[in-house]
């Protein structure tokens, strides 16, 4: 039986991999993370000559490089993501889609797998630079992977944003503004809002917020997510238990991730459907 | 094979169409008239699934189309008064596609491609990126791509715009050929004689209403109420006008340098009558036929005709 690509995907596919501007952003990627990668254990040995070999050096790699790839993920997904139905718009392909026998679900999923296909890619080819950890031991190949599929999701969540910004606003430039808005709103705004929450309830009822009240406001934070991931595997940002007023290990101390990621995919949802609604110009039964 | 009834498309408080109505019958090329802003482009897209009308219900092929959007989409093939192509993509890349995205088998295509490529004569532009052709070429190719899934219904929205004349000429003789298909088509025009030799009938609209429709001869009859003939005779044109004058239908003589012209208000087999009775009585005709009426010249007429009605109210 042959497999049926969708039709969207394939022809997004052919034509992002043409340009030059796939192999371009590629390049940029695995320079900016190799170069990272590069640059710290420079440092690293540098400082650490003459002290011997440290075995936490892996270990800071391993959250630098996890951190700075979900930094540009986030920087990238809104870029590739919130042109893609303004952009058909603006290019007046639109209608022309929309005539076709595909349904409005079909396209935005084509569009979502199409531009996450292209971070997908990025994310494989830095598995490379990822394995550099791998000489130190201290992690399996099972973390990194865990770490990989975490960025996934939020990728996937970030996405369904720009198809959303992208469905919703006639031009690519202001999908693009509202993508990046609420990429800084769930990552700046929701620590900001978390200081302003912890100074009232300090002030009224001197005490730090208590943990469901830090899970509501931070948990839509990816970097506290993966904060929580790399605790948990690592040690190192015990602060994130601090800031939920989490003691100790246990089920309790993966809620931060587990949350984060059952918000990523759950609004994922709602914003995929919601993208379908808008694109769609006549009921469809 | 298409009805619309009682259409109605209202954006707050403007009416872009109103009350529209109209059945075009399997095999009939209907030819949409009207100045910009007329409701044509509306009307189409509502009759290509990609608007929501406010009120009225369109039937394709019997079935309604607000009730089984994605059965219609598969008889439908929508030509856009203005379209964009996608770069990076070669022109037998683009209707591959197209042909996957209204689900026909990979297996099938190559043929389909194949065929349509040389209808619309681009066989020759098979692996050329779209972007590189013409606008001509990219009307065409476009029509193609209206045409992959093999459609009962072409909806062409002026599809000669912007087109040189050499361009218009060969887009007209496609849609000769559709013609010959089979295909039943609703296409939209501000280049009025053109439509006149196409279609089968045709509407006129102004403000969102269809103030006339029919065939083309009815539609020139109904806007001038006579028709004009041509008579050219060798010697006596006295004679000529005489026995012209004495015809019953006849509303009018102009004596022409070379011609007579003649107004005519009866069918085609009183203007038979009317030559015969010529050459009955030796008068040597030596050209005899119907004068064709600039379809602009109706199209400003009727409208006209609305707008005066407009004031006085």
């Amino acid at each position: 039986m042959k497999i049926r690509i969708n039709p969207v995907l394939e022809k997004e596919a052919k034509i992002k991999m043409r340009g030059w501007k796939a192999p371009a952003l590629l390049t940029a990627y695995l320079v900016l993370l190799g170069g990272g990668a590069i640059l710290f254990f420079v440092l690293n040995n540098l400082s650490r000559y003459l002290a011997g070999f440290d075995p936490r050096t892996a270990l800071d790699l391993y959250t630098l490089l996890a951190m700075f790839q979900l930094g540009l993920l986030l920087f990238i997904t809104p870029a590739i993501t919130a042109p893609s139905i303004s952009g058909e718009r603006e290019r007046q392909t639109l209608d022309l889609l929309l005539c076709t026998r595909l349904s409005s679900w079909s396209i935005i999923i084509g569009k979502l797998t199409a531009s996450l296909s292209h971070i997908i890619l990025l994310i494989i080819s830095s598995i490379p630079i990822f394995s550099i950890i791998f000489l130190y031991g201290g992690l399996s190949p099972v973390d990194v992977l865990m770490i990989f599929l975490f960025q996934i999701i939020t990728a996937v969540f970030l996405g369904s944003v720009g198809i959303f910004f992208s469905s919703m606003f006639k031009k690519t430039t202001v999908a693009t503004i509202m993508t990046y808005t609420f990429v800084l709103f769930i990552t700046i705004a929701t620590l900001i809002g978390f200081a302003f929450y912890g100074s009232f309830t300090h002030a009224l009822f001197g005490r730090a917020p208590g943990t469901w009240e830090a899970i509501v406001i931070l948990c839509p934070n990816p970097f506290i997510g993966l904060g929580a991931i790399l605790d948990k595997q690592t040690g190192y940002f015990s602060f994130v238990r601090s800031l939920f007023n989490m003691s100790g290990g246990g089920f309790i101390a993966n809620l931060p991730w587990i949350i984060n990621i059952a918000f990523s995919i759950v609004m994922s949802a709602i914003f995929l459907w919601l993208s379908a609604l808008i694109i769609r110009p006549v009921k469809e039964r | 094979m298409l009805v619309i009834d009682n259409l109605t498309k209202r954006y707050g408080k403007f009416l872009a169409v109103s009350g529209l109505s109209l059945e075009i019958p399997r095999g009939d090329i209907f030819g949409f008239v009207g100045p910009n802003g007329a409701g044509k482009t509306t009307t189409m897209k509502i009759v290509a699934g990609l608007m929501q009308p406010t009120s009225g219900r369109v039937l394709i092929d019997g079935v309604d189309l607000s009730k089984n959007i994605k059965e219609i989409r598969g008889k439908i093939g929508y030509m856009p008064d203005f379209f964009g192509v996608y770069d990076d993509l070669k022109v037998d890349e683009y209707l591959d596609f197209y042909c996957a995205a209204y689900g026909i088998a990979s297996y099938q295509r190559k043929k389909i491609i194949d065929d349509l490529l040389e209808l619309v004569d681009l066989s020759d532009k098979r692996d050329a990126y779209v972007d590189s052709l013409s606008r001509g070429m990219k009307q065409r190719l476009c029509l193609a791509r209206s045409l992959v899934h093999d459609p009962l219904l072409l909806i062409l929205d002026e599809p000669a715009s912007g087109l040189d004349p050499r361009a218009r000429v060969e887009m007209k003789e496609i849609l000769k050929e559709l013609k010959k298909m089979g295909k039943t088509i609703l296409i939209s025009s501000h280049i009025l004689p053109e439509l006149a030799e196409l279609c089968t009938s045709i509407g006129i609209i102004e403000k969102g209403k269809m103030i006339v429709s029919g065939s083309v001869d009815e539609i020139m009859l109904q806007s001038h109420g006579t028709r004009t003939f041509r008579v050219k005779v060798l010697g006596d044109e006295d004679t000529a006008i005489r026995i012209i004058q004495e015809q019953p239908m006849v509303d009018g003589i102009i004596r022409n340098t070379d011609n007579i012209e003649v107004g005519f208000k009866g069918s085609d087999e009183q203007a038979s009558l009317m030559l015969h009775e010529l050459i009955k009585n030796d008068v040597h005709v030596v050209f005899f036929g119907e004068v064709q009426r600039n379809l602009e010249d109706v199209f400003m007429r009727i409208t006209e005709g609305v707008l005066q009605d407009e004031n006085k109210n």
